[in-house]
């Protein structure tokens, strides 16, 4: 009795917290943009939406620049991830942790310290301009927000490929071999396609981000876009503007759209279940030509991805960066100006992604418990709705928190709840969700139903069973959980951009951007980015040994 | 007929762990030659070596004729089917089947028509456009056949293509590899733990222990003259009795001795007698008259297995079961009977 | 556990622990209200200054939204239109600080309010600013007046940001209107954008582009380019002749808790020190007290010497605040989103213009002149442009929510449709008479 009980009750509360704090916000959104001057409804608003060239243009526009990331954000992965899992490479390791850096530092950062190095006048064309009297418009238009946005998450790809070419069985390449294929046939006719559904979730998962990413465009002054159009429409024109709302369904619409097409092109096929040995393909050593080549590929790649943390630690420590190749002299006051003075956005930042993660673990946890071992009704949808939120664009949510909790007063303060603080606590929780399910579904899929049947027979309770069994054998998976959830959270814009209120509860990200905002402000933005991403770095290197290590541990015991 | 392969003084090693120890195989055209052994004895490695994923340190690899151990594996002329069928699961049966031949720039037509042949020749026919995530285990072991015969290669390399089957499937399969190893004539080489697999198909085995080669030969000669303890072991239960033997006399020590043995003179040598051999009622003239006591038996069906002892030392006799035979019982006093010409000394 | 909770339960009451505060909301960016809120602090060690950072409209929302229950005691910003808009709504109460030596009138504007429900703190104006490197780098003359950036040697190297996104934008935009003629001055900025390389969503991207060399000539309120001096850029300012100089102010909110405290900040703002303050390298705003000049670094503008310094524009700030949302969307139509197809038409108008100067050719000059009419040409006449029925459209509802949803939007983007449908044509057509000019030379 209690088991159903507390079982029961657990869905429920999670179901209410996904309902509040998930659908009802995006419901908002989608109700309003169907709302017409008299309340009732109507399509005219979206009738508005395609007679509207520029709304036209920006959905192409965002489509385009989606696409296009994809394609750049494979064009270093695919080297990248061919290089390691391929040969007997020496840069494996560097490749495979610093590619993944990118991803703790907000794309826009990213933006800011792209353009000193790469915009008309930046380090690269005055170089170029100086000594072969040419430029390159890496940065001109929607080039610039491509290049920005494909160096960012071209990790997602990288990571989703070297999984999954490691998961390749090597005997469907040797057994190519021994029919006499080789070379670049062989990669083309049986790599490819078994690395497929892994670049597929990987690519997909970049087109999402990009289609939803606000702070970019933002700062490259790019508007024909979708995401700033809404942006723009809401916070020029305000909350109550039906086409903001509209240009978020569209954002949503296309995104989940995006997303069913993935698994259409998929169509059903996960290899990695059928493939028996894995084991990862065969590496081989390299000749030195191979290697030269190999090595000046990897090397422009990794410069082109790290650019952004060169000119930002450059534009961190320079005095004054103005038409220059390098800043004219350099200085350690930004740092101090950060730490002495304006230290609330680490605070705010590091107390946010804390609570956020430490919420998505608990319901991930509960959320993976409930879906996989038990036979709570509904518990399917619950796993959908929280998965979901990967596909709602941070903007939207953003909006339709605006919109779901403006009218709500706090009875702390009696200020809007939409403007509390928490708010962006939750939100971020939601945003993230996913990763840590993902997390916590992997974990539990790997502990045996025995572990735990054996410990009811001998008459434990469900939370003695959480507590003494599940918990401690999923800490790893948990925990990998919790960093992903952290760092990602910690470089997130466009949902908490919308709902931050006072300099005092900004986030990292928003502090950035502010302080973007001023001309003496470029040098501590820097600085506070740096320190952002310093900090994430640590926290993810610190809890990646601590799952090593337990993983090691458990690792033994289950063999054992 | 002439050798197809030459293996000349290969040698394999890891590190400090030696895999392969100067092996020398000579194996004959349209020969079914199998690498027996238990598992970690080296015999993939050598069959890997064959088909060009492994490198040797020293030795020499000749395959009809030529040396291919530089060659790379899509040079070398050999098809190698994996233990796992290693089926590409993004293709269908006759994709499957039509990539060698592909990759080979046969012309089209030409393609189809083999295709649909080995299909036939492996009874799939109907299963053409199936993935193989749709296929039972043997069918997907026949679509890995099919899809390394069909390029004709000069080596058919089998790496255990059974092991992962039931028992039953086992033994139809055993016999369909059979049947087309004789419809084809490819030289076939096929690695097994299995004695008995081995036994049933092969023309020639070798045995391989710890990275050595022990003995090559036909499955009888090796069962009836294993030139060592582990290749006596290995290919079936025997009594091993260890003593001396002086002018064809063998003793333990005790009350066992058996006379008029073909072997030279040994104070430290092993008496090896198959199970079968011995008899509770004499046969021949030259059986020669022990004493045992039953310890206990084993009804195993066709036969019942009984451990004796005899001269202090327990031996293991399989008994006909006709239905008419006398059953003997626990602590049960029995003659027993051995012959030296069944007999062997090493 | 217990000390993440602890840690929360402290963060909550962290901040309603000061009894003794003032709470400001600004659209000032850290810059500015830190410098203040520690100067303030320092002073009166026992009053807790509280910022509120909202942008200019989100500011108003908040306050009109709060007003049942309202915690603010503040509100500051630049655009006086903005604090017209509160008192409309009697959400300001009156104040006049005894603060000395503040003249009635920056340029032609009066600092305070005249019925004295905000007073100004400080001056800000609209010019000119450009990177020094750049423009030797480009071998291009520094630009003196606005009539300077239509010339076609700074064809892609002007920045400006929109008016919709920014008030101290949309004061520049309105004070070319104002001071040549809508339809001139329509003319003139579109003149001017034909030659911008972008048009920025962010009032600071426009300094930011021309510190970091991004492009090299952006239009900006004044001080976004004496801080980018201040901050060390090679940079320079220079206020045009046709220029406002328009206070910023701050206001006491109608039923402020802390009122007291509220006086103090604004007569804190006036004093000496406050005035001073304006000078920080990093803020660099004209102070309204004439005696703080005396402390600023050399070649700082000083209205109340330099006469010419947003004298020549007097500014209605009535018809400003009339049709604000139209004008922004006007530009928006106009240059924002159409700024590729007008520098499309503008660079045919130049090449044939170019042709011209070598050879003369009636009817190719009356094509040209023709193909600069129709860039110029405007949607709407000043006249609808300032009709308040047609205004109404564009009106930003600042009501109860339930209001806002029956009239916004919907109708202000059919609107809008046709205008760029129009705006696009035109364009179109000036290039294809460019063109045929061209062909004529």
């Amino acid at each position: 009795m209690f088991k159903n009980l507390f079982l029961n009750s657990t869905s429920l509360i999670i179901g209410v917290f996904l309902l509040l704090f998930l659908v009802i916000p995006i419901a908002q959104v989608f109700y309003v943009s169907f709302l017409d001057v008299n309340g009732s409804f109507t399509l005219v608003n979206f009738s508005d939406f395609f007679k509207n060239q520029l709304f036209i243009e920006s959905f192409y526009n965002s489509f385009y620049v989606a696409a296009m990331s994809v394609v750049l954000a494979s064009v270093f992965a695919l080297p990248l991830a061919y290089f390691t899992s391929r040969f007997n490479f020496k840069g494996s390791v560097i490749i495979q942790s610093l590619g993944f850096i990118p991803l703790i530092m907000p794309p826009f950062v990213g933006a800011v310290a792209m353009k000193l190095f790469f915009g008309t006048n930046g380090s690269v064309n005055l170089l170029l301009d100086q000594y072969f009297g040419f430029k390159i418009p890496f940065m001109e238009g929607l080039n610039g927000v491509i290049f920005v946005e494909s160096v960012h998450y071209f990790p997602f790809i990288l990571i989703n490929l070297i999984t999954s070419l490691n998961n390749i069985d090597r005997s469907m390449e040797e057994s190519a071999q021994s029919l006499g294929s080789k070379g670049f046939g062989l990669f083309k006719r049986i790599v490819l396609p078994l690395s497929m559904p892994g670049y597929i979730a990987g690519a997909s998962l970049v087109f999402l981000k990009v289609f939803d990413d606000l702070g970019t465009p933002l700062l490259l002054d790019i508007n024909n876009m979708l995401a700033p159009q809404a942006y723009l429409r809401i916070s020029s024109i305000g909350i109550n503007d039906p086409m903001g709302y509209v240009i978020a369904v569209i954002l949503v619409v296309t995104s989940i759209l995006a997303v069913w097409v993935a698994k259409m092109a998929l169509g059903g096929k996960d290899y990695s279940m059928l493939q028996k040995g894995g084991g990862g393909m065969i590496k081989r050593d390299m000749k030195t030509r191979q290697k030269i080549t190999a090595y000046s590929v990897v090397g422009l790649i990794l410069f082109l991805v790290l650019s952004p943390h060169i000119a930002l630690t450059l534009l961190s420590f320079g005095t004054i960066w103005s038409f220059s190749v390098v800043p004219d002299a350099y200085t350690i006051d930004h740092y101090k100006n950060i730490i002495f003075e304006n230290s609330i956005f680490i605070k705010n930042t590091m107390l946010y992604c804390t609570l956020a993660a430490f919420i998505d673990i608990v319901l991930a946890f509960f959320i993976s418990y409930i879906v996989l071992r038990t036979k709570v009704k509904g518990r399917q949808l619950l796993d959908y709705i929280a998965m979901s939120a990967l596909a709602i664009p941070g903007l939207v949510l953003g909006i339709g928190y605006l919109r779901t909790f403006y009218s709500f007063n706090n009875p702390l303060d009696g200020k809007p709840l939409a403007s509390w603080w928490f708010m962006i606590v939750l939100i971020l929780a939601v945003r993230r969700l996913p990763y840590a399910l993902r997390a916590a579904n992997a974990a539990l899929m790997q502990i045996s139903k025995f572990l735990e049947e054996s410990a009811e027979s001998l008459g434990a309770r469900k939370t003695t069973i959480f507590r003494k069994i599940l918990v401690p054998l999923m800490t790893g998976g948990l925990l990998a959980g919790f960093i992903t959830s952290f760092s990602t959270a910690t470089v997130e814009l466009s949902a908490t951009i919308m709902l931050v209120s006072t300099e005092v509860d900004a986030p990292l990200a928003y502090g950035i951007y502010s302080y973007m905002q001023t001309a003496a402000g470029r040098g501590p933005g820097a600085a506070l980015g740096m320190i952002g991403v310093l900090i994430v770095a640590v926290g993810t290197y610190f809890s990646q040994t601590i799952i090593d290590k337990k993983y090691k541990k458990t690792g033994e015991v289950n063999n054992g | 007929m002439g050798n197809i392969i030459n293996i000349k003084n290969i040698n394999v090693s890891y590190g400090k762990n030696h895999v392969l120890k100067d092996v020398n195989i000579d194996i004959k055209e349209k020969d079914f030659f199998t690498f027996l052994g238990p598992s970690g004895c080296g015999k993939t490695t050598l069959l890997r070596l064959i088909a060009g994923f492994e490198q040797s340190q020293s030795g020499e690899l000749i395959i009809d004729g030529k040396e291919v151990s530089k060659l790379n594996p899509w040079e070398r002329d050999v098809g190698l089917v994996f233990q796992n069928y290693a089926l590409w699961p993004h293709m269908t049966v006759a994709k499957n089947i039509s990539f060698g031949l592909e990759e080979k720039k046969v012309p089209k037509n030409e393609i189809d028509q083999r295709v649909d042949e080995v299909l036939e020749l492996v009874g799939m026919q109907d299963l053409k456009q199936r993935y193989p995530f749709q296929l039972s285990g043997g069918q997907q072991q026949r679509v890995a056949l099919a899809r390394t015969i069909v390029v004709r290669p000069k080596v058919l390399l089998l790496d255990e293509p059974l092991s992962n089957l039931d028992a039953k499937l086992r033994n139809q399969m055993r016999i369909e590899l059979l049947e087309l190893h004789n419809k084809l004539q490819i030289t076939t080489i096929f690695v097994t733990h299995d004695q008995e697999e081995a036994n049933s198909i092969s023309d020639n085995i070798a045995i391989f222990n710890e990275g050595v080669i022990q003995q090559v030969g036909a499955p009888i000669d090796l069962y009836n003259h294993p030139k060592n303890l582990f290749v006596a072991n290995f290919l079936g239960t025997i009594n091993v009795i260890k003593g001396k033997i002086s002018n064809g006399t063998f003793s333990d020590g005790n009350d066992f001795k058996l006379e008029k043995l073909k072997a030279d003179n040994s104070d430290n040598c092993s008496l090896l007698v198959r199970p079968q051999n011995i008899y509770f009622e004499k046969k021949n003239d030259s059986d020669q008259n022990f004493k045992g006591k039953i310890q206990s038996k084993e009804f195993l069906g066709n036969i019942i297995r009984y451990q004796v002892l005899i001269s202090g030392q327990v031996m293991t006799i399989d008994s006909m079961h006709e239905g008419k035979e006398k059953i003997y019982s626990k602590n049960e006093d029995v003659d027993v009977f051995v012959n030296p010409e069944t007999s062997q000394v090493i | 556990m217990k000390k993440i909770l602890s840690f929360i339960v402290a963060f909550l009451f962290a901040t309603s622990a000061f009894a003794n505060t003032v709470t400001i909301v600004t659209s000032f960016p850290k810059d500015l209200s830190g410098k203040f809120k520690a100067a303030f602090e320092k002073k009166y060690p026992n009053i807790k200054v509280e910022i509120v950072g909202k942008k200019t409209t989100a500011g108003i929302k908040y306050i009109q939204e709060t007003k049942s229950n309202n915690t603010t005691d503040l509100f500051w910003a630049s655009a006086p239109d903005a604090f017209e808009v509160l008192k409309g709504d009697g959400l300001l109460q009156k104040y006049t600080s005894k603060a000395k030596g503040i003249p009635s009138k920056v340029g032609s504007y009066p600092v305070n309010d005249p019925d004295g429900f905000y007073t100004g703190f400080a001056a800000a104006g609209y010019g000119i600013m450009w990177n020094t490197r750049y423009l030797k780098a480009n071998k291009l003359p520094a630009p003196q007046q606005w009539s300077d950036l239509t010339n076609p040697v700074y064809f892609g190297h002007v920045g400006m940001s929109a008016p919709s996104r920014s008030g101290t934008t949309h004061l520049t935009v309105e004070t070319w209107l104002q001071g040549v003629g809508f339809d001139k001055g329509w003319a003139l900025s579109k003149e001017m954008a034909a030659n911008f390389k972008t048009v920025t969503a962010r009032s600071f991207g426009v300094p930011d582009g021309v510190n970091s060399g991004d492009f090299g000539v952006g239009i900006v309120i004044d001080f976004f380019g004496l801080s980018s001096i201040g901050s060390g850029f090679p940079v320079d300012f220079v206020y045009p002749k046709v220029s406002t100089l328009v206070p910023a102010n701050i206001g006491i909110i109608n039923n402020a808790p802390n009122k007291k405290n509220a006086q103090l900040f604004i007569d804190f703002l006036l004093s000496t020190k406050g005035q001073e303050t304006l000078l920080d390298p990093k803020i660099r705003r004209l102070p309204v007290n004439p005696n703080t000049y005396s402390k600023a670094p050399k070649d700082f503008p000083n209205p109340f010497k330099d006469k010419s310094i947003g004298a020549a524009v007097k500014f209605d700030v009535d018809l400003s605040k009339s049709r604000y949302n139209l004008i922004n969307s006007m530009f928006d139509v106009m240059i924002t989103y159409r700024l590729d197809e007008l520098r499309d038409a503008m660079s045919a108008i130049y090449k044939a213009e170019a042709a011209l100067k070598k050879k003369s050719n009636s009817k190719a000059s009356a094509l040209i002149k023709e193909a600069r009419a129709l860039i110029a040409k405007n949607p709407i006449s000043e006249a609808k442009a300032n009709d308040a029925e047609f205004n109404k459209i564009f009106k930003k509802k600042r009501k109860k929510a339930k209001d806002i949803e029956k009239y916004a939007g919907t109708r202000q983007a059919e609107v809008e449709a046709g205008w760029d449908k129009a705006v696009v044509a035109n364009y179109s057509a000036a290039k294809k008479k460019a063109e045929q000019a061209l062909k004529l030379l």
